[in-house]
């Protein structure tokens, strides 16, 4: 393994949150997920409380990185789960419960781009709360960084759905090429082309910063 | 080895690269391909910071009232998606199109149908209309008793009978059973079965002074007028007696008894026992009520507009609201064929003494019952819309004046009841909706000593000088 994929496994590594990785933890976690799962199917309702607390940070960052606003996280996040409550006694363990969270929170995120961006275009009143926006943002969003955190959430929230989300579930939250596909559902290979794109985009977008 | 890739293949072999995902030899050729061309590997580098930035981006604190808020809208969830459809919610999607196919095919129905059902709904609504539009008192208003005398009036008073016509032939009697009821009855008088009656000879009998005359004459003007206004009579062979009428001469009774001294009231009681009337009240010792009281009280008793409209095709209560000098200007153009009024009156009776009553279903707030010679219409005590009007004191039922046969077929109708007025325009009720009862009259024998008092220990105990105390005596008493 040379260097570079050295160093990018060590900072997936270094980021407690950040990903599924193929670890001995991770695959505990899922089988750990299944028992839960077989837990709540069978009436006992503490086992969706584990799973809520397992994986709701992840899911609050998830919709934070694709949607760059802090003020619809908690409201989002809470939709998504009551989605998977009313549909977990129908899980059929044919997937990983992450991926199949994960499309259910990506479905969701989906939803509400489009009806942004509906609202968008028919509301004026927009431009005159954007500025508010922006300040509760400021306000309410913890980024530690600054500057060029602040660049990269806009230039992400630049590029196009289609785009964004892969580079999201990828370089924020680890996934690989398949889970990806997965949550998307779409083909690898549409994902690899899809990730290739964007990030060449991202850098285009970026370049005057990194320079 | 290549000498040049293009952008797109640049792009996608460097994004791969930063993954991980080349395979040893294309891995190598890149490498190579980076060696000698240093914008490639500017570019990796930089999608190396990018990623790195993506890796390294803040996350959000954590929520720790996430669980707490969740939970909350959970709950709210699912109390509003409790099932309000009598199926599973899982049918819903076949329930929506089945009840809009229903709701369709009934519409259609109705329009291949309109016709027929344009034409019963026209027939049954002019069925009812005709009822409502003869069913209720029309044309001139009249009032049945336009000319009482003092002494017709103190017949009321204390016998509950007004004559309805100059020869007293027939009477409107009132009666009170003390178990099930008021009666208002239009009948042939019985022989002897009420004593006339005159107020000279009432005063007299019981020593009034001229100042009780005063009073209890003025007790009789007020109740003339509003006796005048409690029976009606309209064009279309109507009779409108006023609810409150079964009530109004103990009313009167008791204002005549708060008058008199305590020995003229013994005298009272016995007068009225000598004369068979059917009530009497409880005497007691207490001094006459001063006379502005009972002026106060027989004037400013409200009367409410419940009146009992009997008609050849119908039977129920309502309001009427009228204007009685309107109603007296009708009777001054009337007086002239008064005696066809009362003529009209007694066809009214003999209409309702003939009829032959089916009874419709359920129990009601009134019972008529029918003769040849009478009809008679009870009324449940439970009525409970009198005007509380003041009685100084209680008058009871002693006798009654009703000696009808010992049982009569007896009609039950709800207050107001369409179906009656359906029933009497000859539109055939259900089977099942006829029901008959025999009921006991009121006043038959079993009643006579239901209320009775031992006067002369009254008489007796009011006389005896007590210990310690003067002998109360009646300046008016001879």
């Amino acid at each position: 393994m040379n260097d570079s994929t050295k160093t990018s496994r060590q900072m997936i590594s270094a980021v407690p949150q950040s990903g599924i990785h193929e670890n001995a933890e991770v695959s505990g976690e899922r089988r750990d997920d299944d028992v839960l799962i077989t837990l709540f199917q069978s009436g006992d309702e503490r086992a969706f409380r584990i799973l809520v607390e397992r994986y709701q940070e992840r899911i609050r960052n998830l919709i934070y990185s694709i949607l760059n606003r802090s003020d619809v996280v908690d409201d989002l996040a809470q939709e998504i789960f009551i989605r998977v409550y009313q549909a977990l006694p129908k899980f059929r363990f044919e997937s990983s419960f992450y991926t199949w969270l994960y499309r259910i929170a990506v479905n969701k995120v989906r939803d509400e781009m489009r009806r942004k961006k509906a609202k968008k275009f028919l509301s004026l009143q927009k431009l005159m709360d954007d500025a508010d926006t922006e300040l509760t943002m400021k306000m309410a969003v913890q980024p530690e960084d600054h500057a060029m955190d602040e660049v990269i959430g806009k230039a992400l929230d630049s590029l196009p759905e289609k785009f964004r989300l892969p580079v999201v579930l990828k370089d924020v939250d680890g996934l690989s090429y398949e889970e990806i596909a997965e949550v998307l559902e779409c083909e690898v290979g549409t994902v690899k082309s899809r990730l290739s794109r964007a990030r060449a985009q991202l850098r285009k977008i970026l370049k005057p910063m990194l320079e | 080895m290549m000498n040049t890739m293009s952008q797109k293949k640049l792009s996608n072999a460097l994004s791969l690269y930063l993954d991980d995902a080349l395979e040893d030899r294309e891995k190598s050729e890149l490498e190579t391909y980076l060696a000698s061309h240093s914008e490639a590997k500017q570019e990796l580098e930089e999608l190396r910071a990018i990623r790195n930035h993506l890796l390294l981006k803040p996350r959000l604190k954590r929520n720790d009232w996430f669980w707490t808020s969740l939970s909350h809208r959970l709950e709210r969830t699912a109390e509003e998606q409790k099932n309000v459809f009598p199926f599973r919610r899982k049918f819903l999607p076949l329930a929506v199109p089945l009840s809009v196919t229903f709701a369709v095919m009934i519409g259609v129905g109705i329009f291949l149908q309109r016709d027929s059902l344009f034409k019963f709904y026209s027939e049954k609504k002019q069925q009812v209309q005709n009822v409502y539009e003869s069913g209720v008192i029309q044309g001139k208003i009249l009032p049945l008793f336009t000319n009482l005398s003092k002494d017709q009036v103190l017949q009321f008073a204390l016998f509950g009978t007004l004559p309805l016509d100059a020869h007293e032939q027939t009477a409107l009697r009132i009666d009170e059973s003390k178990n099930s009821g008021y009666r208002i009855e239009i009948a042939k008088n019985k022989k002897g079965s009420a004593s006339a009656v005159t107020a000279s000879e009432f005063y007299s009998a019981l020593n009034m002074t001229p100042s009780q005359h005063q009073v209890v004459d003025s007790i009789l003007g007020s109740a003339k007028e509003k006796i005048q206004s409690s029976v009606l009579v309209g064009e279309n062979n109507s009779l409108a007696i006023h609810t409150e009428l079964v009530n109004f001469n103990k009313v009167m009774m008791s204002n005549i008894a708060a008058t008199l001294q305590p020995g003229q009231r013994v005298r009272f009681k016995k007068y009225l026992e000598a004369r068979g009337a059917p009530f009497t009240f409880v005497a007691n010792v207490a001094p006459p009520v001063a006379p502005q009281k009972i002026y106060s009280a027989i004037n400013n008793v409200p009367m409410s507009n419940k009146y009992l409209v009997l008609t050849p095709d119908t039977i129920c209560f309502s309001e009427i609201a009228f204007n009685m000098d309107s109603v007296r200007r009708n009777l001054e153009q009337a007086l002239s064929s008064l005696s066809a009024i009362r003529a009209r009156t007694n066809a009214i009776v003999q209409q309702f003494g003939e009829r032959d009553f089916s009874p419709p279903s359920g129990g009601g707030r009134f019972n008529i019952q029918s003769g040849t010679d009478y009809f008679a219409v009870e009324l449940q005590k439970n009525l409970g819309d009198f005007p509380q009007m003041p009685m100084y004191y209680k008058i009871v039922p002693r006798t009654s004046l009703v000696n009808g046969p010992d049982s009569t077929f007896s009609i039950n109708l709800k207050q107001d009841s369409v179906m009656m007025r359906l029933f009497r325009n000859g539109i055939p009720l259900p089977p099942n909706a006829l029901r008959s009862q025999q009921t006991d009259k009121i006043g038959t024998s079993n009643n006579q000593k239901r209320h009775s008092i031992d006067l002369d220990s009254v008489i007796q105990e009011m006389a005896k000088p007590k210990t310690g105390e003067r002998r109360y005596r009646n300046p008016y008493e001879l």
